[in-house]
């Protein structure tokens, strides 16, 4: 259990004055949640997007199972098996709920070079897919144009795609954001049952959601990492405390 | 666009009254009406191939006309030189129509390849300028080009050679065009549900998520560009056929313009509502300003002032153009 899937060392990006992240490390062990928190414009997005290579770094390093992949396209990131949801929804809107997953599977399986053959009927494709959005409870919609689908529905979908392929590592901006008490629930029960076969690396405002599902936090302030380590250290750390969980009990 | 066994009986029906409408023209024994009818197969050809990028990737390609054009002068240069008889960069130059296909081929995918290299690399307003100024830069090369007639173009005496058929016969060069549209059309019908054609749907849907699940989507846009590219020099080597002539006018922005129009006309990311709309856009042309003129001696030259109002309807109306209107717009 100790394996490690995902190294960041180091990471560092400025945006003009602003230093989004400062040398941020971070570990992923085989199987666990990872959640990063900190408050709004800490840099957790940034450094997922550095992580997913939408974004380069300007110094620092990425391993993924070993393999340095700083350099790396996000395409070929994606395809050595780091997906990744994004903080806005970020779906396919004007396919089918099928199609969306379909294509994801489609990204693992092989040349997507392919200019005669149904795609839309090829079972090696819909068949994970459809097994995919039953293990998400979306099954009912799958002939849905996805633009249609509830914003929970979309958040549920997205998670879907980006389990096609079976990634080595997950990165979740947010996975809550938006959704009402009984959608977030579900939300993490969903999550919570892809552990032990999926590593995680969670963002979250959702301190419950955070507590819950976490095997380890670490918390980002002004593009810092102030504090990392098992929950119940995290929760009682001072420093922790009044840079952030504080303020959100305050706030 | 549907899959063939999902058609409704709308589709079905207009399919069935095109395809036999497109077979049954020639036996008019019209000479007017055969040439008309060849014309609008052309430009459906180039509009329907315009649709891959415009309709299925979501670039709005403003320089097309380049492609169309190099088609073209392929047929001009080639005639020329075998005309007088002299060679082209060494080569002999050939009459023979399947030649000059590769050879259009070779030339617009190239040309393809090496600006929609830079195009690509932008959206939006960026693309549609910068592949205008691509075609700009080619317009003016062939304008400035006095070993080619410069701006007054070739005039050919004859026709391409197809081998054992005749295509200096105007039946036989209909039905010749015929057969090169209804051959992309079912290759475009099947590319569109294929691998490839799902990832250049997606990525014009959502190109950041379709990089994120891993596909390289710069590569897949690039080669739907090229077929787009290859496909419309096709119909320039038909077009400079039809007409017996090639001139810069051909790689005009207004020809890209009108190619555009012709798809947003017919019903965009259908492929078969361009052929739709280079049909109604070609009538509208050679009919409205006769209309027009009944009304009141010489309004007909004003005939692209009504384009203007219908394409604002088309857009506001029927997003999904002629063919949306007739077939429904349920996918
Ligand atoms: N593309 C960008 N250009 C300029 N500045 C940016 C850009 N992206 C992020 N920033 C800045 O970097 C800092 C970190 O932003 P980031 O989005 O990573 O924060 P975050 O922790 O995800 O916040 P939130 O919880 O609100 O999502 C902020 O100061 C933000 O303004
Ligand atoms: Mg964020």
């Amino acid at each position: 259990m100790s394996e490690e899937v995902l190294r960041a060392v180091d990471l560092t990006r400025r945006f003009g004055g602003v230093i989004a992240c400062d040398r941020v490390s971070l570990a992923l062990r085989r199987g666990e949640i990872h959640a990063l928190i900190g408050p709004n414009g800490a840099g957790k997005t940034t450094f997922l997007n550095l992580l997913s290579g939408e974004l380069a770094a300007d110094s620092g390093r990425i391993l993924l199972c070993g393999r340095d992949i700083t350099r790396l396209p996000t395409h070929r990131r994606a395809r050595l098996g780091l997906a990744r949801s994004f903080q806005i929804t970020s779906i396919l809107p004007g396919m089918s709920v099928l199609e969306n997953v379909s294509l994801a599977i489609q990204a693992h399986a092989g040349s997507s070079f392919r200019f005669f053959a149904d795609a839309g009927r090829d079972p090696a494709l819909n068949e994970p897919a459809s097994e995919l959005l039953a293990r998400v409870g979306l099954r009912e919609c799958a002939g849905l144009p996805a633009a249609r689908l509830a914003h929970g529905q979309k958040r549920v979908l997205e998670l879907a795609m980006a389990l096609a392929g079976d990634p080595e590592v997950l990165l979740l901006d947010e996975p809550l954001a938006g959704l009402g008490p009984e959608e977030g629930r579900r939300m993490v029960e969903l999550l919570a049952g892809l552990r032990p076969r999926t590593t995680m690396l969670l963002v979250e405002h959702d301190m419950d959601a955070v507590f819950r599902l976490a095997d380890r936090v670490t918390v980002l302030v002004y593009g810092r990492v102030i504090a990392s380590g098992d929950p119940d250290g995290i929760r009682r750390d001072p420093e922790v405390r009044s840079a952030y969980l504080g303020e959100e009990e305050g706030g | 666009m549907p899959r063939l066994s999902e058609m409704g009986w709308r589709w079905r029906i207009l399919l069935a009254l095109a395809l036999l409408s497109a077979l049954l023209i020639p036996w008019t024994g019209d000479d007017y009406l055969v040439k008309l009818a060849t014309r609008i197969l052309i430009f459906a050809l180039a509009a329907s191939a315009l649709d891959l990028v415009l309709g299925l990737g979501g670039l709005v390609s403003f320089g097309h006309a380049a492609f169309l054009g190099l088609g073209a002068y392929v047929v001009g240069i080639m005639f020329l030189h075998d005309f007088e008889g002299t060679g082209f960069l060494g080569l002999a130059p050939s009459q023979d129509i399947f030649v000059q296909f590769l050879l259009a081929a070779l030339v617009a995918g190239g040309f393809a390849l090496a600006t929609g290299a830079v195009c690509l690399r932008t959206r939006g307003v960026a693309f549609i300028m910068i592949t205008l100024a691509f075609a700009q830069m080619l317009f003016f090369f062939f304008v400035s080009l006095r070993r080619y007639n410069g701006e007054d173009g070739i005039a050919l005496w004859n026709r391409s050679r197809g081998g054992w058929l005749e295509l200096e016969d105007q039946r036989t060069f209909y039905y010749f065009v015929l057969a090169c549209l209804v051959l992309f059309l079912v290759f475009a019908a099947r590319l569109y549900h294929s691998r490839f054609g799902r990832v250049v749907r997606g990525s014009k849907d959502n190109d950041r998520r379709m990089r994120a699940l891993g596909f390289p989507t710069y590569r897949y846009r690039l080669t739907a560009y090229l077929l787009s590219a290859v496909v419309t020099s096709i119909a320039g080597v038909l077009l400079a056929n039809a007409t017996y002539f090639v001139g810069p006018a051909y790689l005009s922005w207004h020809m890209s313009g009108q190619l555009i129009v012709m798809v947003v006309l017919g019903g965009i990311g259908t492929l078969f509502g361009p052929v739709l709309g280079a049909a109604l856009f070609i009538l509208l042309e050679e009919f409205l300003p006769d209309v027009l003129d009944l009304f009141a001696a010489g309004a007909g030259e004003y005939w692209m002032l009504l384009l203007g109002p219908l394409l604002v309807i088309v857009a506001l109306f029927a997003r999904r153009g002629l063919l949306g209107v007739l077939v429904g717009t349920g996918r």
